[in-house]
């Protein structure tokens, strides 16, 4: 398996969900509308050519949007070894905070 | 009402989201634009919004195109360099031969530097430590006393040696040989760690006075002179006349501490008399366990303090330093060694300028190269290679014939040295190494590395910065490849000059070669027919050196052939040795034309030394018997010191003496009773530079250098020197018997040689200038092809456009040479007075430009010609359409 950064871990998340909508404007959009997190559109584009390098992700580029100068898309989809990856990532994510959530919540309340 | 992005966020967009992803992150910029408009978010949030995405994503994209792992070469590149070599090998092989070339020569001084500063066999640490005194910036040995001091006193060494070269006459049944050996402390051969091969080395008891005479030789003198005969320990040997017998037989490896081969005992009085008293010795040990070199550096100040608190005098500016053992052989002018001098920095520059030079104009070559390709990096862009993919693999097709190149320019710096010191008749120290080291073909990577990045790199980022669209859009604009604006005309610029400043010196240096042709009317003195020999008596008695001498020139002078004899430490036209002098203004009676102190050349010469010449003096007396009395302090000085320190004003009876350089005495006031004209007091400019003579008696230096003036061909009684030597002292020892202007000749060839080497590099470097000016500017003007071929079509007069490209070209061309021109003069200047020459020679550097120049003119008009003449030729409508 390979490492999943927090920010990977979020764009493949999102790509997912996009199904066969993930460009880059919908996944920032996702992520900002489940997480909170804004992140950058340059963050986006050069994580998702990271992940496409490492071959988790696959891009194609969509049909030029006339009254956008002309520019494409670039469409994004999960590989089967990017999806492998992020279950695998996330399932050590939750075995290690199971049962820790509540007890987390109760200190950031005594901290605030 | 539809809202837009900002005209902020629109140039910042333009100008910052570059590289190959440019157009999809502009897409989702304008995407997340919409979003958030779609979302009701008031216009002012948006557009803050919008503007924190637009910088963020910029910045992302830079660091991303920073990360070590986008430029990460592979195979593939590889191959494709092999396949860019096969498809340009004019270029390639310019640029191997370029870089071969400019590699050796920018590496030489390190490596020179590397093969003499460094340890001595069987001491890889270093730990072997030679112990001296610096006064100012000169290097002085230790003496009996001080060796007898610190060999008890100094805890810091396990062991310390100390030694005296000589050279001995032996006997080898009836014929003589002259050896170079050392007298030398039994504890030599510990400190080293070496044991003989037959017999045994030195040991304390043969230190003894009156012990056996026993004598170690080495593994040369065994095999040439005596038959490599393995019963030789024991056999008797008459060495200097005396009785001797060998005891050992060194390896072949050992020549300590140069390339001697013969040891004898070093036999002292046993205190030598205090410390800086008795006779001179090179002082050497090995550090004990737990010292190191600086604190047995202190541990010697410490001594040296101590001592020098009763004895102020011998002392005055002395400091006792513990230095590596390259010392032992080489007077360099600073403990730091070669490295630390001030001319080794300028000669590393003036080394590296060829490849700085070689560098440029490949990279000019190149960039016309890739220009052609752009539409090549277009395509792969287009791909989905990213700008890091198209640059490592730029970087890696030049690194092959970088490293092609640096394979070839190491393999000459490997064979040649040898070879040219084989040529000179030069013999280096035995541990000196010339061959390639691993610190030298790390330097020649890392050259080759830079190389490729100034070269190739640097004219692939101009290619290659600009957005997808843009490349592909230029590339359906004009076939001929992208524009390449201003980068071609500064690099014209640099190149010109740098091509003027090489010119430069190379003109210099050459002047300087026309300036010391050898020619007996340069200094009066008839240096072919005067034979010059050293003399030398291994002895440490003033009387018994004197007697030797005496009888010697006596010897000599009842020869038939023989008109005069005379002996001083240096001879005219060789080096003399430089000190500074100052002027005692007090007692001018006009201020002297110039400040000191001066920078004079010295030699000590035998009082008879102008009559034997038959120099005659131009004003006062010369030396007698009376200048030899205990504090007479007179000497003479040549007309071009007297002319530099008093003008017209009369010489004789003006005071000078020894100064530091911030005029600080440094030796008694000495009375000038002569002047005398120009003898030649440095080897390669006889007529120039300032002299100074001290009186010399007979035994007061040792060894002399004798001039014999003989009626015939000197080198007729050559061989019979060494005879009357043998005759007038059994242990005298004669070397170099040469005339005086051959020996002038060697410096004189060495010179001539170095000169050639430049000529050669310069023309080298001349010629790729010129193909590369030419590559360049002809691409220029053929891009505007179109641009021609449409103001023709508009009426526009043929001949003004042509002069309107050439007069471009010829103004690069003269930006150049005004840069250049300024350095040329200053380093030509500055790099003969490195030579020892003293003032530059402006008319062959001028005229070596003026060459320089009109090489770079002619070309580049040729380059500017032949395409704008194609230009025009073409129909205007073929342009436009052939362009279009």
């Amino acid at each position: 398996m390979g490492h999943l950064g927090e920010l990977e871990q979020l764009i493949l998340f999102a790509v997912a969900a996009l199904g066969d909508d993930a460009y880059g404007g919908a996944i920032r959009a996702h992520i900002e509308e489940r997480s909170g997190r804004v992140v950058s559109s340059g963050a986006i584009s050069t994580t998702l050519g990271r992940l496409e390098e490492r071959r988790l992700v696959i891009g194609r580029v969509g049909a030029p949007v006339p009254g956008r100068a002309g520019r494409p898309r670039k469409y994004y989809a999960l590989t089967p070894a990017g999806a492998r990856d992020l279950h695998e990532s996330y399932t050590a994510i939750r075995a290690l905070a199971g049962g820790l959530l509540q007890r987390l919540h109760a200190l950031a309340e005594e901290g605030s | 009402m539809t809202l837009h992005r900002s005209r902020l966020g629109q140039l910042l967009a333009a100008v910052f989201i570059r590289g190959s992803d440019a157009p999809f992150v502009l897409r989702d910029l304008d995407d997340s634009f919409s979003h958030d408009v779609a979302r009701g978010l008031a216009p002012a949030e948006v557009r803050r919004r919008d503007l924190r995405n637009i910088v963020a994503s910029a910045a992302s994209i830079w660091a991303e195109s920073l990360r070590p792992s986008a430029w990460r070469p592979s195979l593939v590149d590889v191959r494709l360099g092999l396949r860019t070599i096969g498809r340009t090998p004019a270029l390639s092989l310019v640029a191997v031969c370029a870089l071969a070339i400019g590699i050796p020569v920018g590496l030489a001084p390190m490596h020179a530097v590397d093969a003499l500063e460094r340890p001595l066999p069987g001491d890889p640490d270093g730990r072997v430590r030679t112990l001296c005194y610096w006064r100012d910036t000169v290097h002085e040995h230790a003496t009996a006393g001080d060796y007898s001091l610190w060999r008890t006193s100094l805890r810091s060494f396990g062991a310390v040696a100390a030694y005296r070269q000589t050279t001995v006459n032996i006997d080898l049944g009836g014929a003589g040989l002259s050896v170079p050996g050392i007298e030398t402390s039994a504890s030599t051969f510990d400190i080293l760690r070496t044991s003989a091969m037959l017999g045994r080395v030195l040991r304390a008891e043969d230190e003894t006075p009156g012990a056996p005479g026993v004598v170690v030789i080495g593994h040369d003198l065994w095999r040439a002179q005596f038959g490599a005969d393995p019963n030789i320990v024991g056999r008797p040997l008459l060495v200097g006349g005396a009785p001797f017998s060998v005891i050992g037989v060194m390896p072949q490896a050992f020549r300590f501490p140069s390339s001697h081969q013969l040891w004898m005992p070093l036999r002292l009085p046993d205190d030598g008399g205090g410390p800086r008293s008795g006779a001179s010795l090179v002082v050497f040990g090995r550090l004990a366990d737990g010292a190191t070199p600086d604190s047995a550096q202190a541990e010697l100040q410490t001594l040296t303090s101590a001592v020098a608190a009763g004895n102020r005098d011998a002392f005055d500016r002395l400091r006792a330093t513990v230095l590596p053992t390259w010392h032992l052989t080489f007077g360099f002018p600073s403990p730091g060694g070669l490295r630390a001098l001030p001319e080794f920095t300028l000669i590393q520059v003036l080394l590296l300028a060829p490849l700085l030079v070689a560098c440029v104009n490949v990279g000019l070559l190149i960039l016309a190269q890739t220009s052609t390709r752009s539409s090549e990096f277009a395509v792969r862009t287009a791909l989905g290679a990213g700008r890091g993919r198209i640059l490592t693999q730029v970087f890696v097709e030049f690194m092959v014939v970088a490293l092609i190149a640096t394979g070839a320019g190491l393999l000459i710096l490997d064979w040649l040295p040898a070879r040219l010191l084989t040529a000179l008749g030069i013999t280096l120290p035995y541990w000196i190494e010339t061959g390639l080291n691993a610190a030298t073909v790390v330097r020649a990577l890392a050259l080759a590395a830079g190389c490729a990045v100034l070269a190739a790199v640097v004219p692939a980022i101009r290619m290659t910065g600009r957005s997808i669209d843009a490349n592909i859009k230029r590339t359906r604009a004009s076939r001929s490849g992208t524009r390449l604006g201003g980068l071609p005309g500064a690099l014209i610029v640099i190149d010109v000059a740098v091509a003027v400043v090489a010119i430069g010196v190379a003109g210099g240096l050459w002047g300087k070669v026309q300036a010391t042709q050898p020619s007996e009317s340069i200094d009066g003195v008839r240096a072919e027919q005067i034979l010059s020999v050293t003399l030398e008596v291994p002895s440490i008695g003033r009387q018994q050196v004197a007697r030797a001498q005496s009888a010697f020139v006596e010897r000599l002078r009842g020869e038939p052939d023989v008109r005069a004899v005379t002996f001083a430490t240096a001879l005219p036209r060789m080096d003399h040795p430089s000190r500074l002098m100052d002027v005692d203004l007090d007692a001018a009676v006009d201020a002297a034309p110039a400040a000191g102190p001066f920078k004079v050349r010295t030699a000590r010469i035998a009082i008879d030394y102008f009559d034997q010449l038959e120099q005659p003096l131009v004003a006062g007396r010369g030396f007698d018997s009376r200048d030899l009395e205990d504090g007479a302090g007179t000497i003479i000085v040549n007309t071009t010191f007297a002319q530099r320190a008093f003008g017209s004003s009369n010489a004789i009876g003006r005071r000078v003496r020894e100064a530091t350089p911030d005029r600080a005495p440094a030796g008694p006031w000495l009375e000038i009773v002569g002047v005398v004209g120009h003898l030649g007091v440095h080897a390669l400019t006889p007529s120039q530079d300032d002299g100074v003579y001290f009186p010399l008696a007979e035994g007061d230096a040792n060894p002399v250098r004798l001039a014999i003036w003989v009626r015939d061909d000197p080198s007729v009684l050559a061989p019979r020197v060494h005879e009357l030597a043998r005759a007038a002292a059994p242990d005298a020892v004669v070397a170099m018997p040469v005339p005086l202007d051959e020996m002038f000749e060697g410096d004189w060839y060495l010179l001539r040689a170095a000169v050639l080497g430049a000529a050669l590099l310069v023309a080298v470097l001349l010629s790729l200038a010129a193909s590369a000016l030419y590559a360049i500017l002809s691409l220029v003007v053929s891009q505007r092809t179109r641009e021609i071929g449409i103001r023709v079509a508009l009426g526009a007069n043929r001949w003004g456009i042509a002069r309107e490209v050439a007069t471009r070209a010829v103004l690069q061309i003269g930006v150049g040479v005004l840069l250049g021109l300024p350095f040329a003069a200053a380093l030509s200047y500055e790099f003969l007075e490195l030579t020892g020459a003293g003032g530059s020679v402006p008319g062959a550097v001028a005229m070596a430009s003026v060459l320089g120049v009109s090489v770079m003119l002619l070309v580049s008009l040729v380059a500017c010609t032949v395409p704008t003449l194609r230009a025009l030729r073409i129909a205007p409508m073929d342009a436009l359409r052939k362009e279009g």
